[in-house]
């Protein structure tokens, strides 16, 4: 077993994803990204595995692997997450549940398999990944924010089931941030989000990367079962 | 049907496991006195997962398998393949000799 603490990325080829998983390299962790593409990016403490959360098969292979590569996981960031701008009515079926398949399946089978690799040192850091568009309820994402929804209930009752294990589940809720989530979806929209806001201006990665750090610190043991908005919806 | 050596094998792993996970069982009795869920069952739900978690990955790694013990058949069966040490270890092995492609 590597005395290293262990990191799991999912979605790690872009994006917050690529950040975080750059992030805790630097900090001297092994992390492992998983994604369904290769990234055109590599580092010496990033591993990267090819497979799709929304997949079981993927999903307990990725694990698996894990567990006999390095024996440990410390860390599980859910950070994959696809979304879909449109109105419920023109919203076609397929798409709502590709979203629903990656960003609530996704989360629930990672979270799943982490939590076993973990409970076994009765030591583990699960963070999910929410948006302000739930507290917001914005209309034209309704498939996008009922998968979050979805995930804040599983960050809820998950932290309860798996807290005798020594394991803490939180999410992040993320404002819009400058990535390629948000490419497509109209200036005007986002705007209107941003006012909604607290703090209106769009998401910094180092928002979302501090967010992270602390619920994963090894201070943080007693904070669980929580959702933190950035931004102030 | 998996055979007897199979059941045997796995019942001495899920009692080996139970001691692992520090759940003690009562001296003197057999795999099939042991419950699990239940009446006088020496787990608690706590426990109970982890070592139902941990005989799937002992038992994964000792026969190269990719069983799931929670496993849609286990939830709809009348009595529960958890009730005790003797009815996980049956179940188990069916699912290993399914795995090896054993099937009847």
């Amino acid at each position: 077993m590597t005395d290293e603490r262990v990191i799991l990325v999912t979605g790690a080829r872009k994006g917050v994803g690529k950040a975080l998983a750059l992030h805790y390299a630097r900090e001297g962790a092994r992390v492992v990204g998983l994604s369904r593409t290769e990234p055109d990016w590599t580092d010496e403490r990033v591993e990267h595995l090819l497979g799709d959360v929304s997949k079981e098969d993927d999903v307990v292979r990725a694990i698996s692997h894990v567990k006999a590569r390095y024996g440990r996981l410390d860390v599980a960031l859910n950070n994959a997450g696809i979304a879909s701008m449109n109105h419920a009515l023109l919203m076609p079926g397929r798409t709502a549940q590709r979203i629903v398949d990656t960003n609530f399946m996704g989360t629930y089978l990672v979270c799943r398999e982490a939590a076993r690799v973990m409970m076994r040192r009765k030591f583990g850091r699960i963070v999910n990944f929410s948006t302000v568009a739930v507290p917001l309820g914005l209309e034209g994402e309704l498939a996008y924010a009922a998968s979050k929804s979805a995930v804040e209930s599983l960050t809820r009752i998950l932290a309860k089931e798996v807290a005798t294990y020594g394991i803490t589940v939180n999410a992040v809720g993320l404002t819009p941030t400058d990535t390629d989530l948000i490419k497509n979806v109209p200036k005007e929209k986002i705007d209107g989000i941003l006012r909604r806001l607290a703090i209106g201006r769009l998401g910094t990665i180092e928002d979302a990367l501090w967010a992270v750090d602390f619920f994963i610190s090894g201070n943080s043991g007693y904070i669980t079962g929580q959702t933190l908005y950035l931004g102030g919806p | 049907m998996p055979s007897q050596t199979l059941v045997n094998e796995i019942a001495q792993l899920a009692l080996k496991n139970l001691d692992a996970e520090g759940i003690k069982t009562p001296e003197g009795k057999g795999p099939d006195t042991i419950r699990l869920i239940g009446a006088d069952a020496v787990c608690d739900s706590t426990s109970l997962v982890a070592f139902l978690v941990g005989l799937e990955d002992q038992v994964n790694e000792q026969f190269g398998t990719q069983i799931v013990l929670l496993d849609d058949r286990a939830m709809s069966q009348k009595h529960s393949p958890f009730r005790s040490v003797a009815s996980v270890a049956e179940f188990t092995a069916t699912l290993v000799e399914e795995a090896r492609g054993g099937a009847s």
